[in-house]
């Protein structure tokens, strides 16, 4: 949930920027460029905003709503407000994921093999969510086409994992050549096989830049999963004090 | 007591026997139904003691494993990334010292099917191999084992029920019509799936117990050609990160398989979240990038019998010593009682059930010996009376009685451990099959259970109980010899 | 030439030499009793064990893995390997309302709620426990943990008392860990919605249940406490009911089945594959039993045959004296018939003594297994079963085949000529 917020946040802000350029000359842009732009440094100091998250699977719905807080790509804060979650916090810091839930009454650090398991109910493991790493560093982008979708033209990536190591060896984006958005992308096994999907529902512009504020995560094992993001009163580079983002503010 | 009186006294204990022809076949019978069925019953006894150690040394583990020592420190969280290479020149090795030898690379994942999913472990094994040394593979319930080189696999009978996989032994009426019944692509073939099934009261049908084999693989294809038996397994392929040291990295993985055999075996790790496939199809991208890595080579001795546990040339020093140059030493190898960890607290011999039904046993016998010899030396209590009046010593009579029953212990112990080994022979070659049997004590649960039972020699005591029964047998023989000798000779004379 | 007076006289009288010739020779008469009381003895102990083993298979697999009846919802049933809390039992339905109705059905003894799931635990070592959910009190009342020791099972401390942030763990997943009372156990679990719930317990009690996997495995919380950290709201994972008697576990599985409704599975505890195969186990050792049924039958037979080779001279009297086949046959046969009823009387007496004796004290033994030790519900203690059916059965059983097998001797009796006995 994390990494894909700051996936889609950083690809369609930085996409936008050249978004214009690119959209003027129509022409076959450039893989490398286009990734190393979805990869640019965050344009935002801080951010805060509401998140929701939905699952729905077998037929059932389970809504998550949390506020979160984020200061450059590598702190961050959240706390969920859903009746059934509330009173869990979260924070990243410095590398480390630590978590406070008021069943425990205590601040318990997530390491070692907790962090490989899936965080929330999602499709992303906590692992995921604190890697910093971007994805030109990981990965080796080739233009394969592009295809017609509802709001225009999408060109199409296709991401190979330089290192074996990877955990998806195969990713494929699709990016909305006059927007900028990432309208969807694809995670694959070794194999070939799909694995999750992803789709943006809606973007919006906020301070003259592009947010997913509705998105949906499918995992394809999971028969009739899906998990949809929603983000609302979205709040750029506002003032966020640094008691945010500490230990204390986990245990209040 | 000069020689020559011993001897006689010997010669006329032997002619006795002959004499009262019909009580020395019944006490010797006696002797010998005691000795053959405490022989028998050992052996049973002792066999169930070995069966669970033996199932787990046929089945699972076989008498060594070679790994490398940091897998086996983590050995439960199935470490898939503690591999190692070279499994063939070991292999090769192993081969020519006389053992059996079958690699593995061992790891946990989902198994998806269209109906379900389940947890599984998955056992890359070598087919041929594996088929050599451990003794799962024939108990195919279903299908057939996979072959190399392709992306087939076998699962656990329980695991099969669950996933909706394979013939299902025991299904509801809505999911016979619609799965087994919908395979059927006409009237012909609905009428072969009809006649495999009989309806049960509760709603269920079960699959009717005297089909045959090439039935059953007709009814697989039928199935089979439905995608029943396509199934995807999702895993991650874990490794050493090369540039962190001590960090492990993931890769997502979703391999495409067919299940085409599952698996019913007596022991029932085989059957439940355990799957079995080629190994040789896993080397490359598609399959777990293994490039010939392994977790682990099973051994086994060549000449191996089953209702043994590992000894002599399967132990851990001996291999070793076959072996030859050690081991790279990361690897180490273990013998089967090290992944058994403390689930066997004692040792077979300490079975408290077995001791204890082996020593009632042993008393019932006893007292028949007993029982039968006192008998028959107390009615003749007017013989000896007639044998002192003839002048024999109280100590020659005694002798003759017990020389006498003892001849009688001994014919008749040969005769039992004869017959005790006869019966013990088919028992620990082919052992029995049970499972019919117990479904009908026990009722159908629409579970088919495999029950296969071997018993196991005990030598030593074979051998003692002849010993012991022969001398029981002259021992009786005292008590009433004696009684006798206490009566006055003419009231024993006129004993009835 | 008989009248009928005489022939209906004749059988009396017949029983009356049998009866008389018993104790014209003490010692005979003793050995052949003996001979039949042993073997009667025997037949009910070996069957007593038997049973009691069975009963001891039995009553593992309904304390802990379903009950006498069992209800989970249909979908938890598909994810079962997962322990899933996202079924509830009914749709979420209050549990205490549940169990309340299902309390007030014939033959139900109790009801308890119960929430296993899988725990991920902090610890580096052991990385993976599951939670145990359950009612300390109510459960207390209805099972028994530990058949050897403390009936609640407890090797050390006490159990979470109702809301409290408190633990108990086996023995084994304690030394495995070095935990001891007074540490905590942080661990994470899934929540009724998919949500990561963290819990840091103190461990308050050590328990040790000789049922492997629950000592090596388990981590027993107050239920309340587990049902709200899973968020489970009011509802409950799996319901167990246990009736007056396991053998009303058919007659409530259906009583049951229209109070919760569908979508919901209600099974007994026959329906359980490990019943079944552990029951099929116990075959090996009625092939036991039957080798000492064979035994015993050869102890009387030879016994008998030794009886009558003795009185050939006897027998040999009475046919001189005009006493028919029929009725020499008869005479012998009422013998064995006597003699069989003391020496079954006997032997039921003992064998009845022993067994009841045996019954109150457990005994600590290992079962015959197939492998994989620690899947299999196998309790290490049984107790041997005293039952005065196995007792009648024994009677039966010492009558009946001591006078079979003393039959067939008796009637090569009757073909004796008495020229050639009366010789001997």
């Amino acid at each position: 949930m994390k990494k894909q917020m700051f996936h889609s946040i950083a690809i369609t802000l930085t996409v936008f920027i050249l978004g214009a350029a690119a959209a003027i000359a129509q022409d076959q842009p450039n893989a490398m460029a286009l990734l190393a732009k979805i990869d640019a440094n965050e344009v935002y100091k801080t951010i805060s905003y509401k998140g929701q998250m939905i699952v729905d699977y077998q037929g059932k719905r389970y809504l998550k709503e949390f506020v979160a807080f984020g200061r450059g790509r590598t702190d961050s804060f959240v706390e969920f407000l859903n009746p059934e979650d509330k009173g869990t916090k979260y924070l990243k810091k410095e590398g480390r994921l630590y978590v406070y839930s008021p069943d425990s009454e205590e601040v318990m650090l997530i390491s070692g093999h907790l962090l490989k398991e899936s965080m929330m109910g999602s499709d992303m493991s906590y692992e995921d969510a604190i890697d910093n790493e971007t994805l030109s560093a990981r990965y080796t982008p080739a233009l394969s086409g592009s295809e017609e979708l509802k709001n225009g033209k999408a060109w199409i990536l296709d991401l190979t994992a330089k290192k074996k190591t990877e955990s998806y060896p195969k990713q494929k984006l699709w990016i909305d050549s006059s927007t900028g958005d990432l309208v969807r992308y694809e995670l694959y096994a070794l194999s070939g096989a799909k694995l999750k999907e992803y789709a943006l529902h809606k973007a919006q512009t906020i301070g003259g830049r592009r947010f997913p504020v509705e998105s949906e995560m499918r995992d394809l094992l999971r028969k009739g999963s899906r998990t949809t993001f929603l983000m609302n009163e979205v709040v750029l580079d506002g003032a966020i004090s640094d008691s945010k983002f500490s230990m204390r503010n986990l245990e209040r | 007591m000069k020689d020559s009186t011993v001897r006689d006294i010997a010669l006329m204990a032997l002619r006795n026997l002959g004499r009262h022809r019909v009580k020395t076949i019944i006490t010797t019978t006696a002797v010998a139904i005691s000795v053959a069925l405490y022989i028998f019953i050992d052996g049973w006894l002792l066999g169930m003691n070995l069966e669970s150690r033996r199932n787990i040394v046929s089945y699972e583990t076989g008498a060594a494993k070679i790994q490398t020592n940091a897998y086996f420190a983590k050995k439960d969280e199935l470490p898939m990334y503690e591999s190692f290479t070279g499994a063939e020149e070991l292999s090769a090795k192993l081969t020519a010292a006389g053992y059996d030898s079958a690699p593995r690379f061992v790891f946990s994942g989902t198994l998806y099917s269209r109906e379900g999913t389940a947890p599984m472990v998955f056992n890359a094994v070598d087919p041929v191999k594996e088929a050599k040394l451990l003794r799962y593979v024939p108990y195919i319930e279903a299908g057939r084992f996979p072959e190399p080189g392709k992306r087939e696999i076998a699962v656990g009978t329980l695991s099969a029920a669950k996933l909706r996989i394979g013939i299902p032994e025991r299904p509801e009426k809505a999911e016979f019509d619609s799965e087994i019944l919908g395979a059927a692509t006409n009237e012909e073939e609905a009428a072969f799936v009809r006649s495999f099934y009989t309806e049960n009261t509760d709603g269920t049908l079960s699959v009717k117990k005297d089909g045959n084999a090439a039935d059953r693989d007709r009814l697989w294809k039928l199935l089979a050609a439905t995608g029943r038996m396509t199934v995807r397994i999702s895993t991650v392929i874990d490794m050493k990160d090369a540039d962190k040291p001590g960090a492990i990295r993931h890769v997502n993985q979703l391999i495409d398989a067919t299940v085409v055999g599952v698996i019913n075996s007596p022991n029932p790790k085989t059957n439940a979240n355990v799957a079995y496939l080629p190994i040789d199809a896993l080397q490359d991208e598609s399959g777990m990038m293994l490039g010939g890595k392994v977790t682990e080579i099973l051994i086994r001795a060549s000449d191996a019998k089953d209702s043994v546990l590992p000894q002599g040339k399967e132990t851990p020093e001996r291999i070793l010593t076959a072996l030859g140059s050690a081991l790279p030493t990361e690897l180490a190898l273990r013998g089967w009682k090290d992944y058994t960890g403390d689930y066997f607290a004692a040792s077979a011999q300490d079975n408290v059930t077995s001791r204890i039904m082996i020593i009632m046993l042993f008393i019932l016998s006893f007292i028949g010996i007993a029982n039968t010899m006192l008998m028959a030396i107390l009615e003749r209590t007017k013989e000896t009376g007639m044998l002192r009046a003839l002048g024999m010593t109280d100590s020659q009579v005694l002798l003759a009685y017990v020389i006498e029953a003892g001849c009688i212990g001994a014919i008749g112990s040969i005769i039992g451990i004869l017959i005790g080994c006869l019966i013990n022979i088919p028992m620990v070659v082919y052992g029995i099959d049970y499972s019919a049997m117990s479904k009908e004590m026990s009722g159908d649960y629409g579970y088919r259970i495999v029950a296969y039972f071997r018993s196991a020699w005990n030598p030593l005591v074979i051998i003692l109980s002849g010993v012991v029964a022969t001398i029981l047998s002259a021992a009786s023989a005292i008590p009433p010899t004696l009684r006798a000798l206490k009566m006055p000779v003419t009231d024993s004379l006129r004993f009835e | 030439m008989k009248t009928n007076e005489q022939k209906n006289g004749g059988l009396s009288a017949l029983m009356t030499i049998a009866y008389r010739n018993i104790w014209r020779n003490g010692r005979r008469t003793a050995l052949c009793v003996t001979a039949i009381a042993i073997a009667v003895f025997f037949n009910i102990f070996m069957q007593a064990w038997m049973e009691g083993m069975i009963d001891g298979i039995e009553e593992v697999v309904r304390t802990y893995e379903t009950g006498h009846v069992n209800i989970v919802a249909a979908g938890f049933e598909r994810d079962k390997e997962y322990f899933p809390v996202q079924y509830p039992v009914a749709d979420g339905r209050n549990a205490q309302e549940l169990i309340d109705n299902i309390e007030k059905l014939p033959h139900v003894r109790a009801a308890l709620p119960r929430i296993t799931s899988y725990a991920t635990l902090f610890d580096s070592t052991v990385k993976h426990a599951l939670l145990w959910g359950i009612d300390v009190e109510k459960e207390l009342k209805v099972n028994i943990f530990n058949l050897t020791d403390r009936d609640d099972g407890l090797k050390d401390g006490r159990y979470p008392k109702k809301g409290e942030a408190e633990c108990a763990i086996g023995s084994i997943l304690a030394r495995k860990m070095g935990l001891k009372i007074g540490d905590k156990l942080p661990l994470k679990t899934v929540s009724a919605q998919f949500s990561d719930k963290y819990f840091n317990p103190t461990i308050v009690g050590v328990f040790e249940f000789d049922y492997r996997k629950y000592d090596e495995d388990v981590i027993i919380v107050p239920f309340d406490k587990l049902q709200k950290i899973l968020v489970l709201g009011q509802g409950t994972q799996q319901l167990f009911v246990y009736a007056d008697n396991a053998s009303w576990s058919a007659a409530i599985k259906t009583d049951i089945g229209a109070l919760v409704g569908k979508g919901n599975f209600v099974r007994e505890w026959r329906d359980n594959y490990w019943v079944a195969m552990l029951q099929q186990s116990t075959f090996l050792y009625f092939i036991i039993f039957g080798v000492f049924q064979v035994v015993a039958s050869f102890l009387i037979i030879n016994t008998v045959l030794m009886v009558i080779h003795e009185r050939i001279k006897e027998i040999g009297m009475m046919g001189a004296l005009g006493m028919t086949r029929r009725e020499i046959v008869s005479v012998f046969f009422f013998e064995a018939v006597y003699l069989s009823i003391f020496g079954a009387l006997i032997g039921c007496a003992v064998g009845g003594a022993a067994s009841y004796i045996g019954s109150l004290f457990p005994l600590d033994l290992e079962f015959f297994t197939g492998g994989g030790m620690k899947d299999m519900p196998i309790s290490s203690t049984i107790f041997i079963k005293f039952s005065p059916g196995i007792v009648a059965g024994g009677f039966v059983f010492g009558v009946a085949v001591s006078a079979a097998c003393t039959l067939i001797p008796s009637l090569k009796s009757a073909f004796i000529e008495p020229v050639e006995a009366l010789r001997r």
